[in-house]
C-alpha cells in the first residue's frame, strides 16, 4: 500500500505541475468569477444558491473533457510517449498498482482543480459580486453536494471513457478525438430536451425529458428535469434529493464509468505483462509486431562486394548499373517562377497533411453529423411541436451559427498543431536549412488554415442540400447556400490569421492555444470592456440572415467594407507574422522582434534585409489600407451610427429621465388624427414620411407646453406646431419642446406637421435596421408617428446604476401598483384621452412591383411617375398602432360574411395561403357570432422576411407573419395545426386589442393575450375537436410553470400580472379554458359579449378586474365563484398522481379502479402552503391499446384522495387524470398510468 | 573556403554553447571530433544558417552567410544529428518536395536528380512508402539523400553514419568523400577512425572550443614516441590512473591494457606503440580539462 502511496503522490505531481490544466483551471475560475459577477441566473436566485452552483457546473464539467484529456495522454501513454515501457516492465511493480495509480492520478488531478474553482465559487460572491441582495449565506453543503454528486461521478465518467480510448488504442490523437467524440454525444443529448445550456430549443415532451434525463452522461438533464419548475424560493433553498431518474442517472453513468475502467484496466495488464507491442489490439498470437517485419525486410543486403576495396564507381553504380546515377542540379535563383512553384508545393504539403489527418476527417464527421441534427430539430422546432418546411432560408439559418463556432474552434486547435508541426516531428532542421522563403512557409500554412471553414462549410452544405432534397420539392436558392459560406468563413480566415500570429509570438502551442480561447472569448463575447465599439472588435461583423423575401439583407451591403477594414487589419497582422517567422534555433519573440525591427527599418539594406523591403512595402500597404478602409467605413457609417459605451448610455439614460420625467404628470395632448404620406424606396432602404398630425386636448385641464419625441432612428426630423413657439430642440434625447402661444384649453386642438427620413441603407458598422427592406418592409406605426411626452423607455432599467445617480423607482415599477390610478385612468379613458384612438388617412407609394399592405380600408389604388401608391383610410377611429409592409407579392382571396379575406405572400410560399384563409374565415365567422361582427370591410394577412423575430403581429385589419411562423410552417394531420392556432389568434385580436382595448394597467395582458389565446381555443375546438385544444394547453401549462420558475419578483395573480408572458399565454389560457369547460360555453359568450359591449369602442376601458367581476357574477354557485376567483385572484397549484389503476375481467365487461392522490398548494406572499384537495372536481378517461379513448368520468377529491371506479365494455390499457389540463399540475407525467390486472376476489 | 571566426554563442538558458571559435576550412571532407555536448552540433547549425551567434562571423567563399542565408542554403546540404519527417509523405513526394524548397524548378532534372538519389540510397524501392515508417538506417539514408539535393558547395552532415550497418556506411563515406573533392564537406563524428579514413583535416572541439586541429598526420606526428602501453591488472588500474597520463584504458582478457603518454617510458614494463588518431582525441580533451578549472 505505501508503494501505491508514493506512486500516487509521484501521479499527482507529474500531472499537475505542467502549466496546461492549470491554464483550464484559470479558464474555469475566470468563468465562475464571471458568472458571480454578471449576476449568473433569474434575479430573485441568489449568485451561490444550491440550484445556480449545480447549474453552472452543467456548464463547467464539459470542460474536464480538455483537462481530463490532458492527464489521460501523460498518465495513460506516457510510456509509450517517453518508451519507458522496459524501465517500468523491469520495476517490481505489481501491474494493479502501475495502473491504479495512473487511473487515481488522472481521477484525482481533476477532482483537485474542481475543488480549486468550487472554493473561488464559495468565497467569490462574497468579495465581488455588484449586487448585495443576490448573495444567499455561506453555506459548505451545496458545495459538497456538487462535488460529490455532479462533479466526481463526472470527472469519472470522462476519465473512464478517454483512458479506455487511449488503452485500446494507444494513440494520443485518438484520445483527442474520444473527447470531441464525448462532448458531440453531449450536443445530442442537450438537443434532445430543452436543456438550459442549448438556447431555443424546442419545448420539450415529459418522456423527452425523462429519456434525456437518463441519457446525458453529465447529469445536466436530469438535473434540469428534475427542478425546471422549481420557484426562486426553492432554488436558493432545497438541494435536488438523490431520488428518481436523477439518481438512476448518476448510477447508470458511474455504472458505465466502471465498466469501462475496468475493461482499461484488463487492458493495461495485458500491456503491463506482454510489452507495447503486443498492445497492439490487431497483434495477433505469434505475429512478429509490426515494426519489426519490416525493418527486417528493408535492411539491405550486404553488397555484394567488399565496398571497402570497391571503386567509388563500382560502389555506386555497380549493383544499380541501369539506375540514374547523382547528378548535380544547380538551384534556380530566386524568381517568380521559383517562388510560386514553392508556394503551390507547399500549400498543397500543408494541405494534405491537414486534411489528410483523420482526426480532421473525424471532426468535419462530426460536424456534417451535427449540422444534421440540428438542421433536424429545426425542422421540427416550430411552436407547440410542429414542423417547419425545409427551404435554403431556413435550413441555412441553421448553419452559420455552428459553421462559425465550429470551425473557429478548430482554428484554434490546428492553428498550433500547423504552426508547431515542423518542430514536433523534428522536421525543421531540414525544412528550415532549404532556401525557401519564410513567406512561403508562411502562406502555405495560413492557406491551410483558411481552407478549415470552407471544407467545413462545404460538408455542411453538402447535408443541408441533401437535407433540402428528401424533405420536399422547395427550390434550392443557390445565393443563400453560397452566401452563408461567404459570410462565415471570412471572419473565420480573418481569425486564423490572429490565431497563427498568437501562435507565432507564444513559447509553446499550449500557451498559443490558452491564448487563442482568451481570443475567442472575447470576439464572441463582445469584446473587451472598454473597447466594445464595433469597429474595435477584430473580425466581429454582423451576421446576415437570409430570407427568401429581403436576401440577405441591409447587413451584406456593409459586409464588404467591413471585410476590407479588417482584412487590412488582417495583412498587418500577417506581414507581423511573417517578419517573426521562426527559423531554426528560436531565441524567443523578444530576439526575432528586434531582428525584424532591424531587418524592416534598415536604412541601407545588407542583402539579407532585401526581404525586408518587401515587408516594409506590405506593411505599409496594411497600414494605409487599414487607416483609409477605416476612416471610409466610419465617415459613412458613424451617422448612423447610435453607439454609446455603457457608461455614457447610463449617463444619456439618467439625463433623460431628470429632464423629462416631470412631463409624464404634466397634462399633453393626444394624436386624433392622422394624414400621413409614405414614399418607400425600397432598393435605397429609404422611406420619407411627410405627416399631419391634429393633436387635442382631451384632459380636463389646459396645456401650454407639448413635448413631441420622434424615434430616434429617423433622420431629417421637422416639427412644426400651429400656434406653439419652438423653444428647444434636444437631439440627444430626440425631443422638441414647444410652448403654446396661448394654452391649449380641454377639448380644443392643434395641428401639428411632422416630415422625417428613415435611412436604413449604406454602408455602416452598426446599428442595421431592417424595417425598409429591399422587399419585404416592414415599418411599424411607433416609428412612424412621435409620441407626445415622456419616453418611459428612455429610463434606465438598472437599479444600482439609478441609485447611484439619485433616481427612484422607474416608471415600469409604478404601473405595476395603480390601484389608485385606475379611476383616474378610466375617466380619461372615457374622455377618449390615454392611448386614443384615431383616424388615419395613409398614402403609401413604393416600386411599381411592390404591393403595400396597410390597416383600414384600401381606398384608392394607383400607378404614377412609375410608382405604385396605395391610399388606405380608417373609417372611424382605429386603435393607435399599425403596421405597413411592401413586397413583391401573390395573393389569395376569399369573403367571410362580407368580409374580403385576402393573405399576401411570397409567390414560393403559397403553401399554407388556402389553409389560413379557411382558418381566418372560420375566427371571422366564429367570433363575429359569439362577440360581435368584424369591423371592417377586408382582414389582410401578410408577410414578413423570416429576421423579425415576433410569432406575427396583429395591427387593426391587417396582420403580419414572419415567414417561418406561418407561411413556411410544415401541417401534419398529426400534429398540432399551428396555422390554423395561430391565425385564429392573431385574427381574435380584431377584438381583444383592436376592439377591447384595455386600459394600460395591471392584467391588460389578459384582455389582450389569455382572450386571444380563448379565441383560438374555440376555433380549434370547433376545426379538430377538444382534444387538439387539451395538446395546445399542455403546452402553455409547461410555458406558466416553466416562466414562474424564472420570475425575478413574486408570481403575480392574472389581475396583477404586468408583462409576464407566461401568465397573459400560459396562465390565462388555461384559466380561460377551465373555466370555459366549466361555467359552459353560453356563459362565457355571455361574459364576453357584455365586455365588448360595454368596454368595446375608443372610448372603452376595460380591465382584468372587470373581466373577473363580470365572470364572477355569471358562476351560477359559489362553487364556481369560488373557481372563478382562484384562476383570477389567486396563485394555485396541484400535485396529482395516480398512486395504482387496477383492471379486472368482471362479466359485464371490465372494472377499472383508480387510486390517486391531489393535494393543493396555495402561494401566498412567497410562501407555499400544501393541503389535502377536498371537492376538487377531476376528470378521468380510459384509454384503450391504440389509445382511443374508451370512457370518460369525474370524481371528487376526498381529503386529499381520489378513488374511481368504472366498469366498461372494452378492453381497457390506460387510465389518465385531468387529461384536459383543467387544473395546474406540478407534475403532469405521473398522471398516466397503465392499468394493473388483478383477478376478481 | 570556409572561414569561421570568432564564433561564439550562448542559449538563453545561459549554457555558453561556442567559445569564439576559429577554423578554416577548404575543399576536401573536414572532420568535427568531440565527446557529446562539446559544441559540434552547434556549430553545425550555425554553419547552417540556424543560429545566428552572438559574436564572430561565419563567411563562405568570402561572404558572410548571415548577409544573405537565403544565398547561402540554397548552397547548403545540410543533415541534422536527428531529424523527423512529415507523417504518411513518401520519400519520392518529401524528396521532390525538398528539391523544390532547395529551388529545383526544372521537372526534369529535379525528377532525375531525385531518383538518382533514391537509388543510390537504396531506397528506389520503397520510393513509395512513407517515411515517417521508415527504420532508423532507411531514415537515415534518406537523410543523406535530402542533403545532397542540388548542388551543394557545403555540405554539413551531423554524425551521419548513426544507425548505419558498415556497408551502408561505407557507401555512403565513398559518396562523400568523390562528391567532397570539389566541395566542402563538414562531418561530425565521435568514430574517430571514420576521420582518419576520410578526411585530410580535422578539428576536436570540446567545452564550445577548438582543442586541436589539423591534417591527422600532422597531429598523429605530434605524439610520436610518446605513446606507452601497458597490461595492469583491474586492482592497480586505479594508482595508474592517479600515477600516469593516461590516454585510455582498455579491457583485455580481463586485465586492463592502459595507453599513457610520457616523453619517455614511464617504467620498464611499459612498451613504446606508435600513437593513433583516439590517442591525439584524448590528449586534446584531457590538455583541454586541465586548462579549464
Amino acid at each position: 500500500m505505501r508503494q501505491l502511496r508514493l506512486m500516487l503522490r509521484f501521479e499527482w505531481r507529474w500531472q499537475l505541475h505542467r502549466v496546461f490544466p492549470w491554464a483550464i483551471a484559470a479558464v474555469l475560475v475566470a468563468m465562475a468569477l464571471m458568472m458571480i459577477r454578471q449576476g449568473y441566473g433569474p434575479d430573485a436566485v441568489h449568485i451561490n444558491s444550491p440550484y445556480n452552483v449545480a447549474q453552472s457546473w452543467g456548464l463547467l464539467s464539459l470542460w474536464f473533457l480538455a483537462t481530463q484529456t490532458i492527464f489521460t495522454v501523460h498518465g495513460g501513454l506516457r510510456d509509450d510517449e517517453h518508451r519507458t515501457h522496459e524501465l517500468l516492465g523491469s520495476r517490481p511493480i505489481q501491474p494493479w498498482q502501475l495502473v491504479s495509480s495512473r487511473v487515481l492520478g488522472i481521477v484525482g488531478s481533476g477532482v483537485v482543480i474542481a475543488v480549486v474553482v468550487l472554493l473561488v465559487q464559495l468565497l467569490a460572491p462574497f468579495v465581488i459580486a455588484t449586487d448585495p441582495t443576490r448573495v444567499g449565506p455561506l453555506r459548505l453543503l451545496p458545495y459538497l453536494w456538487v462535488l460529490l454528486v455532479l462533479v466526481l461521478p463526472n470527472v469519472l465518467f470522462v476519465s473512464a471513457v478517454l483512458y479506455a480510448v487511449a488503452m485500446f488504442t494507444r494513440k494520443t490523437m485518438a484520445t483527442y478525438v474520444g473527447a470531441i467524440a464525448v462532448f458531440a454525444l453531449y450536443m445530442v443529448v442537450a438537443l434532445l430536451v430543452d436543456s438550459p445550456l442549448m438556447a431555443n430549443a424546442a419545448p420539450p415532451a415529459p418522456e423527452t425529458l425523462a429519456r434525456a434525463a437518463l441519457l446525458d452522461p453529465f447529469g445536466t438533464s436530469a438535473f434540469f428535469e428534475a427542478t425546471r419548475y422549481w420557484t426562486p424560493a426553492e432554488r436558493n433553498e432545497l438541494l435536488l434529493p438523490l431520488t428518481g431518474r436523477f439518481l438512476a442517472n448518476r448510477l447508470l453513468w458511474c455504472g458505465v464509468s466502471l465498466g469501462l475502467l475496468l475493461l482499461s484496466f484488463h487492458r493495461s495488464f495485458a500491456f503491463s505483462r506482454r510489452g507495447p507491442s503486443a498492445m497492439r489490439w490487431f497483434a495477433r498470437g505469434d505475429r512478429f509486431p509490426h515494426g519489426h517485419t519490416h525493418t527486417a525486410h528493408v535492411l539491405p543486403h550486404p553488397a555484394p562486394r567488399d565496398a571497402l576495396t570497391g571503386a567509388l564507381s563500382g560502389a555506386l553504380s555497380g549493383a544499380l548499373s541501369v539506375a540514374p546515377t547523382y547528378e548535380r542540379v544547380a538551384p534556380a535563383v530566386s524568381g517568380a517562377r521559383v517562388w510560386l512553384l514553392q508556394i503551390v508545393r507547399r500549400t498543397r504539403l500543408e494541405f494534405r497533411l491537414l486534411f489528410g489527418s483523420w482526426i480532421v476527417q473525424a471532426l468535419i464527421v462530426l460536424f456534417a453529423a451535427s449540422v444534421a441534427i440540428e438542421a433536424f430539430s429545426e425542422l421540427m422546432s416550430g411552436e407547440y411541436g410542429t414542423r417547419i418546411v425545409a427551404t435554403s432560408a431556413v435550413l441555412m439559418r441553421k448553419l452559420s451559427q455552428p459553421l462559425e463556432l465550429i470551425s473557429t474552434l478548430a482554428a484554434v486547435y490546428f492553428a498550433a498543431e500547423v504552426m508547431w508541426r515542423e518542430r514536433l516531428l523534428a522536421a525543421e532542421g531540414v525544412i528550415d536549412a532549404t532556401p525557401v522563403s519564410n513567406f512561403t512557409l508562411y502562406v502555405g500554412k495560413l492557406a491551410a488554415l483558411c481552407a478549415i471553414p470552407l471544407v467545413f462549410a462545404a460538408a455542411g452544405l453538402a447535408v443541408m442540400l441533401a437535407m433540402q432534397l428528401l424533405s420536399g420539392s422547395e427550390p434550392v436558392i443557390v445565393r443563400a447556400y453560397l452566401g452563408v459560406v461567404w459570410f462565415v468563413s471570412l471572419p473565420v480566415m480573418l481569425r486564423v490569421v490572429v490565431l497563427l500570429g498568437l501562435q507565432l509570438i507564444s513559447p509553446n502551442r499550449w500557451i498559443g492555444i490558452v491564448a487563442g480561447v482568451a481570443f475567442m472569448i472575447v470576439t464572441f463575447g463582445g469584446g473587451v470592456p472598454g473597447l466594445q465599439h464595433a469597429m474595435l472588435q477584430y473580425s466581429v461583423f454582423p451576421t446576415p440572415v437570409f430570407s427568401d423575401l429581403d436576401g440577405f439583407g441591409v447587413a451584406a451591403e456593409s459586409f464588404v467594407a467591413i471585410a476590407m477594414y479588417w482584412s487590412s487589419w488582417a495583412l498587418l497582422v500577417a506581414v507581423c507574422s511573417w517578419q517573426l517567422w521562426r527559423r531554426g534555433f528560436d531565441r524567443g519573440v523578444r530576439a526575432r522582434v528586434i531582428a525584424a525591427y532591424r531587418r524592416v527599418m534598415a536604412r541601407r539594406p545588407r542583402a539579407s534585409a532585401m526581404r525586408g523591403v518587401g515587408a516594409r512595402g506590405a506593411l505599409a500597404f496594411a497600414l494605409i489600407a487599414m487607416v483609409t478602409s477605416g476612416a471610409w467605413l466610419y465617415q459613412r457609417g458613424h451617422p448612423h451610427s447610435d453607439w454609446m459605451t455603457s457608461t455614457t448610455r447610463t449617463a444619456w439614460r439618467v439625463a433623460y429621465e431628470r429632464d423629462y420625467r416631470h412631463v409624464q404628470s404634466r397634462a399633453q395632448p393626444n394624436i386624433v388624427d392622422v394624414r400621413m404620406a409614405v414614399d418607400l424606396l425600397p432598393a435605397q432602404r429609404l422611406a420619407s414620411v411627410r405627416a399631419t398630425f391634429v393633436l387635442e386636448n382631451r384632459t380636463d385641464v389646459p396645456i401650454d407646453t407639448v413635448w413631441v419625441a420622434p424615434a430616434r432612428d429617423v433622420r431629417t426630423v421637422v416639427v412644426q406646431l400651429t400656434n406653439a413657439k419652438l423653444v428647444r430642440v434636444d437631439s440627444a434625447h430626440a425631443t422638441w419642446v414647444f410652448v403654446m402661444q396661448s394654452s391649449l384649453p380641454p377639448g380644443a386642438s392643434q395641428t401639428m406637421t411632422y416630415n422625417a427620413t428613415l435611412d436604413r441603407g449604406g454602408v455602416r458598422f452598426d446599428n442595421f435596421q431592417q424595417d425598409v427592406a429591399e422587399n419585404g418592409s416592414f415599418i411599424m406605426s411607433t416609428t412612424l408617428i412621435p409620441i407626445i411626452g415622456y419616453r418611459a423607455s428612455y429610463e434606465e432599467q438598472n437599479l444600482q446604476a439609478r441609485a447611484r445617480a439619485g433616481l427612484g423607482a422607474p416608471t415600469a415599477d409604478l404601473t405595476r401598483d395603480t390601484t389608485v390610478r385606475v379611476d383616474s385612468l378610466i375617466r380619461l379613458a372615457r374622455r377618449g384621452g390615454g392611448a386614443s384612438w384615431f383616424t388615419l388617412a395613409l398614402d403609401v407609394s413604393t416600386d411599381v412591383d411592390q404591393t403595400v399592405i396597410g390597416p383600414g380600408r384600401l381606398a384608392r389604388e394607383w400607378i404614377a411617375d412609375g410608382r405604385r401608391h396605395f391610399a388606405y383610410v380608417s373609417d372611424g377611429p382605429t386603435t393607435p398602432v399599425f403596421a405597413i409592409a411592401s413586397a413583391r407579392y401573390a395573393v389569395t382571396r376569399a369573403t367571410a360574411h362580407g368580409v374580403t379575406i385576402e393573405a399576401w405572400y411570397h409567390p414560393d410560399h403559397a403553401r399554407n395561403a388556402e389553409q389560413m384563409i379557411q382558418a381566418a374565415q372560420r375566427t371571422v365567422t366564429l367570433l363575429g357570432a359569439k362577440l360581435s361582427p368584424y369591423q371592417r370591410p377586408v382582414l389582410r394577412m401578410a408577410e414578413v422576411p423570416l429576421f423579425w423575430r415576433f410569432g406575427a403581429y396583429a395591427s387593426s385589419g391587417a396582420l403580419f407573419f414572419t415567414e417561418d411562423r406561418g407561411m413556411l410552417s410544415d401541417v401534419r394531420a398529426d400534429d398540432i395545426d399551428l396555422v390554423t392556432r395561430r391565425v385564429a389568434h392573431e385574427v381574435a385580436h380584431q377584438w381583444w386589442g383592436h376592439t377591447v382595448m384595455p386600459l394600460s394597467v395591471p392584467g391588460s395582458g389578459v384582455i389582450v393575450e389569455s382572450l386571444a389565446k380563448y379565441g383560438e381555443q374555440l376555433v380549434t375546438a370547433s376545426i379538430h375537436g377538444d382534444a387538439a385544444v387539451a395538446r395546445i394547453l399542455a403546452y402553455d401549462h409547461d410555458r406558466y410553470l416553466s416562466g414562474r420558475a424564472g420570475e425575478a419578483r413574486s408570481e403575480p395573480s392574472l389581475v396583477t400580472m404586468t408583462d409576464q408572458s407566461y401568465m397573459s399565454y400560459g396562465k390565462g389560457a388555461l384559466a380561460m379554458a377551465a373555466l370555459h369547460a366549466r361555467l359552459g360555453d353560453s356563459t362565457m359568450t355571455a361574459v364576453l359579449q357584455s365586455l365588448v359591449q360595454a368596454e368595446g369602442g375608443p372610448r372603452g376601458a376595460s380591465t382584468a378586474s372587470m373581466l373577473h367581476e363580470r365572470l364572477r357574477a355569471a358562476a351560477p354557485t359559489s362553487e364556481l365563484r369560488a373557481l372563478v376567483d382562484e384562476w383570477m385572484l389567486e396563485r394555485v397549484l396541484y400535485d396529482m398522481r395516480i398512486d395504482s389503476a387496477a383492471a379486472m375481467a368482471v362479466t359485464a365487461g371490465y372494472r377499472v379502479e383508480l387510486v390517486a392522490q391531489m393535494h393543493r398548494l396555495v402561494h401566498h406572499e412567497g410562501v407555499e402552503q400544501s393541503s389535502p384537495a377536498d371537492e376538487t372536481l377531476v376528470d378521468i378517461v380510459v384509454y384503450g391499446e391504440d389509445s382511443q379513448v374508451l370512457h370518460r368520468g369525474s370524481v371528487r377529491a376526498k381529503h386529499g384522495a381520489l378513488r374511481w371506479s368504472a366498469t366498461i365494455a372494452a378492453r381497457p390499457a390506460h387510465v389518465e387524470i385531468d387529461p384536459d389540463v383543467r387544473w395546474i399540475d406540478r407534475e403532469r407525467s405521473n398522471n398516466r398510468r397503465a392499468v394493473h390486472w388483478v383477478r376478481q376476489p | 573556403m570556409l572561414h569561421i571566426a570568432g564564433v561564439s554563442l550562448r542559449y538563453p538558458n545561459g549554457v555558453q554553447a561556442l567559445r569564439s571559435i576559429d577554423l578554416t576550412v577548404g575543399r576536401g571532407l573536414f572532420g568535427l571530433l568531440g565527446p557529446n555536448g562539446a559544441g559540434k552540433s552547434t556549430l553545425m547549425r550555425t554553419l547552417a544558417t540556424l543560429q545566428v551567434p552572438d559574436a564572430g562571423d561565419v563567411t563562405f567563399d568570402g561572404r558572410s552567410i548571415f548577409d544573405d542565408p537565403t544565398a547561402h542554403r540554397r548552397q547548403l546540404g545540410y543533415l541534422p544529428q536527428d531529424f523527423g519527417v512529415y507523417p504518411g509523405v513518401s520519400a519520392l513526394d518529401l524528396l521532390d518536395h525538398l528539391a523544390v524548397l532547395k529551388g529545383l524548378t526544372d521537372h526534369a532534372s529535379r525528377r532525375a536528380q531525385v531518383e538518382a538519389l533514391l537509388n543510390q540510397m537504396n531506397l528506389w524501392e520503397h520510393r513509395k512508402r512513407a517515411v515517417s515508417g521508415f527504420s532508423g538506417g532507411m531514415r537515415q539514408r534518406f537523410g543523406i539523400a535530402q542533403a545532397l539535393l542540388g548542388d551543394p558547395k557545403l555540405i554539413i552532415v551531423d554524425e551521419p553514419t548513426a544507425g548505419l550497418d558498415p556497408a551502408e556506411r561505407n557507401r555512403f563515406y565513398n559518396l562523400l568523400s568523390e562528391i567532397g573533392e570539389d566541395v566542402v564537406v563538414m562531418l561530425s563524428t565521435h568514430i574517430v577512425e571514420d576521420v582518419r579514413q576520410l578526411c585530410s583535416r580535422l578539428a576536436i572541439v570540446a567545452s564550445g572550443q577548438v582543442v586541436a586541429e589539423g591534417a591527422p598526420d600532422a597531429l598523429l606526428a605530434e605524439l610520436d614516441g610518446c605513446v606507452w602501453t601497458k597490461t595492469v591488472p583491474k586492482r592497480d588500474v586505479a594508482l595508474s590512473l592517479s600515477t600516469y597520463r593516461v590516454l585510455s584504458t582498455q579491457l583485455n582478457a580481463g586485465a586492463t591494457r592502459l595507453r599513457v603518454l610520457a616523453e619517455s617510458a614511464p617504467d620498464p614494463a611499459f612498451t613504446a606503440v606508435a600513437p593513433e588518431l583516439e590517442d591525439v582525441y584524448f590528449d586534446s580533451l584531457h590538455r583541454n580539462q586541465q586548462r579549464i578549472p
